[in-house]
C-alpha cells in the first residue's frame, strides 16, 4: 500500500493556503481582508503550476487517481478558485463578519473538489463529495443577516443531507452486489458476475442522489433559492465549479466503475435529462431576477450535460469536458459583471439593467457575451460544446433527446434574449455612467476573450479533451 | 435465525421514515433528526453488507458516515439558531420569501 503523497501536493498546497489565510486571520485586526484574496489567487497560480508537473499513477493506497482527466478537472477548479476570489474581492464590502473565513472557505471547498476529482473509491469519492458539500453549507448561509441568504442556506443543508443520504444508501447496495468499493474493482467484479437487482436499486439511488450536486431534476429545487439568496461569490462558485465537480464523478462512477452494465443505467439518466431540459429551460422564461434566471438556465446546462453522459461515449466525455470549459468563462464573467453592477446599484432585477449599454458598454459586453454563450449562440464556446453533446447524443441513437435538445435551446435563447434586450434596448432608469476598475476591465476583458475564441477556434481545445476522456473507458 | 435481508429490511424501513420524515414535518428540528436517521439506518445496511461479505470496506464506510453526519447536522443547528434569530420560528414552511 504506497502512499505516493508527490501526487497530492497540489491539494496540499490549496489546502496550505486555506490554512495560512485562518492562521493569519488570528493575528491582524478588523478591517478590510481584499489581500487574502490575492494570497489565495497567489496560493491557486501555485497550485495550477505544480498541476503541469503532475504525472499519471494513483496514491494513497488506490484511493486516489491522477489521470488525464482529473488533471484537466483540477485547472478547471483552480481557474474557478482564481475567478470566483476575485470576484469575491469585488464583493467584499458586502459581508459584514469572518470575512477571511470567507476566502478561506472558498479554498477548502475547491481542495475538495480536486479530491473529488480524483478520488477512485466509492470511500475517498463520499468523503470528498461531504467536505465539498459541508464547506458550500456554511458559505451559503454566510452573511447570515439577511433573511434570505439564511432562507437559502437551510435549504440547501436540507436537500443537500437528504441527497447525500440517497447516494450512500446507493453505494451501500453497489458495495453489497458487488463486494468492492474501489471503481476499478467494481468494474472488475461486473465483468464476471453481471448486474443484480441489488445492483440496479444501487446504482438508480446514486445517481439520484449525485443529481443534488449537478442541480438536475428530482434533486433541482434547491437550486433556483440558493442562487438567488446565497452571496454572489457563493452563487458563481456552486453554478461553475460545484457543477463541473458533479460532473467528473458522475462520468467516473458511470464510465469507469459502471461502465460494463451501461443498458441498465443510459435510459434512466436520458430520461432525467429530457426532463432537466424541458423544465429547467421553461421555468426559466418568466424569471425577473437575473441570477435566478441563471440558475434556472443552469439546471437546462445539467440536462444538456447528462444528455452526453447518457451517450457514455468518448465524445460524449470529451463534450462535457469542453462544454464545462465554455460553460466557466461564460457563467464567471456574468457573475463579475453582475457583482460590478450590484456594487453599483444594488438590485439584481433584469429590470434594474435597462440601458446598461449606455452606462457602461464593457459590462453590457460581458453579459451579453458570457449569457449567450451559456445559451449556445454561435460563434461562441457555448455553441461548439453544445454540438458536440448533440453529435454524441446522435452517434448512440438518443435521436429523441437530441430533438428535444435542440427545442430547448431555442427557448434558452428566448430568455436569455430578453436579458439583452434589456440591457441593449431600453432606455435606462439613470444615466450616470457605472465605474468599472483596471484590473476588472482587464479581467473582463480576458475571460470575454476565452470565450469567444473558444468559439472561433477550438480545434486544439476539443482535440485535446477527445484525446484525453479515452482514459475514462 | 437473523440473515442478511433481516438487517436490510431493517434498514430499508428506518430509510423510509427518515425521508417520510424530511419531507413531512414542520419543525426544522424535527427535519434534521429525520436526516440523522437516513444516515444511520444506512449504516445497518452497510455493516450488514460489510459482515456478510467479510470485507471491512463497508465498516470503514459507516466511520466515515457517521462523522459526515455528525458534522451535518453541527452545520443544521447553527443554521437553525439563525433562522430563529431572524424570524422567531422554527418551522419549515415560513421559509417561503423568495419565489418569482
Amino acid at each position: 500500500m504506497e502512499m505516493n503523497l508527490i501526487k497530492v501536493v497540489p491539494e496540499f498546497i490549496m489546502l496550505g493556503t486555506a490554512f495560512l489565510l485562518l492562521v493569519i486571520e488570528l493575528f491582524i485586526a478588523r478591517g478590510s481582508r481584499k489581500f487574502f484574496g490575492v494570497i489565495g489567487i497567489l496560493g491557486a497560480i501555485a497550485t495550477g503550476i505544480s498541476l503541469l508537473y503532475q504525472e499519471t499513477g494513483s496514491a494513497l493506497g488506490g484511493l486516489f487517481i491522477q489521470d488525464q482527466v482529473a488533471i484537466y478537472f483540477k485547472a478547471l477548479f483552480v481557474l474557478c478558485a482564481v475567478l470566483v476570489l476575485y470576484i469575491t474581492m469585488m464583493y467584499e464590502d458586502k459581508i459584514k463578519h469572518w470575512k477571511g473565513e470567507f476566502y478561506s472557505l472558498i479554498l477548502f471547498s475547491i481542495a475538495g473538489m480536486m479530491l473529488l476529482a480524483s478520488s477512485s473509491d466509492f470511500i475517498s469519492f463520499y468523503v470528498s463529495l461531504e467536505f465539498v458539500a459541508v464547506c458550500l453549507y456554511v458559505l451559503a448561509a454566510f452573511t447570515s443577516e439577511n433573511r434570505n441568504t439564511i432562507e437559502a442556506g437551510l435549504k440547501y443543508l436540507i436537500t443537500g443531507a437528504l441527497a447525500s443520504g440517497f447516494l450512500v444508501y446507493g453505494i451501500s447496495f453497489i458495495y453489497g452486489s458487488t463486494g468492492a468499493t474501489g471503481f476499478s474493482a467494481v468494474a472488475t467484479a461486473l465483468k464476471t458476475a453481471p448486474g443484480s437487482g441489488f445492483l440496479v436499486l444501487g446504482l438508480s439511488l446514486a445517481i439520484i442522489g449525485l443529481t443534488f450536486k449537478i442541480s438536475s431534476i428530482p434533486f433541482h429545487v434547491w437550486s433556483p433559492d440558493v442562487y438567488q439568496g446565497a452571496p454572489t461569490p457563493v452563487t458563481a462558485l456552486l453554478a461553475a465549479a460545484s457543477k463541473g465537480a458533479g460532473f467528473v464523478v458522475i462520468m467516473r462512477i458511470l464510465f469507469t466503475a459502471l461502465g460494463g452494465i451501461k443498458a441498465e443505467w443510459m435510459v434512466f439518466v436520458a430520461v432525467i435529462s429530457g426532463a432537466t431540459l424541458i423544465f429547467g429551460n421553461l421555468a426559466a422564461m418568466p424569471q425577473k431576477d437575473l441570477k435566478r434566471l441563471i440558475a434556472y438556465a443552469g439546471i437546462g446546462s445539467a440536462g444538456y450535460l447528462l444528455m452526453a453522459v447518457a451517450a457514455g461515449s468518448t465524445l460524449g466525455a470529451g463534450a462535457i469536458m469542453f462544454y464545462m470549459l465554455t460553460y466557466i468563462f461564460g457563467i464567471l464573467g456574468s457573475f463579475l459583471a453582475i457583482v460590478i453592477f450590484h456594487n453599483s446599484e444594488g438590485s439584481d432585477l433584469i429590470d434594474s439593467y435597462a440601458g446598461l449599454s449606455r452606462r457602461s458598454p464593457l459590462l453590457a459586453f460581458s453579459l451579453f457575451v458570457g449569457l449567450l454563450s451559456v445559451a449556445g449562440f454561435p460563434p461562441l464556446g457555448g455553441f461548439i460544446a453544445k454540438l458536440y453533446i448533440f453529435a454524441a447524443a446522435v452517434k448512440e441513437g438518443l435521436w429523441v433527446l437530441a430533438v428535444i435538445g435542440v427545442v430547448m435551446a431555442i427557448v434558452s435563447m428566448y430568455y436569455f434574449l430578453l436579458v439583452v434586450k434589456s440591457i441593449y434596448l431600453r432606455p435606462p432608469h439613470n444615466t450616470a455612467p457605472i465605474h468599472v476598475d483596471f484590473t476588472s476591465r482587464a479581467v473582463l476583458y480576458v475571460v470575454n476573450f476565452a470565450t469567444i475564441f473558444l468559439g472561433m477556434y477550438p480545434g486544439p481545445v476539443t482535440d485535446w479533451v477527445m484525446d484525453i476522456a479515452k482514459v475514462l473507458f | 435465525m437473523v440473515t442478511l435481508t433481516h438487517f436490510l429490511i431493517l434498514s430499508f424501513i428506518l430509510f423510509s421514515i427518515g425521508v417520510a420524515g424530511v419531507l413531512l414535518r414542520r419543525s426544522i428540528i424535527i427535519v434534521l433528526m429525520s436526516l440523522e436517521l437516513i444516515f444511520n439506518s444506512v449504516n445497518i445496511s452497510l455493516a450488514a453488507f460489510s459482515y456478510y461479505l467479510q470485507t471491512l470496506n463497508g465498516t470503514v464506510l459507516v466511520v466515515f458516515n457517521i462523522t459526515v453526519a455528525a458534522a451535518e447536522v453541527a452545520i443544521g443547528l447553527a443554521i437553525l439558531v439563525n433562522v430563529y434569530r431572524s424570524r422567531k420560528s422554527i418551522n419549515v414552511e415560513e421559509l417561503n420569501d423568495m419565489r418569482y
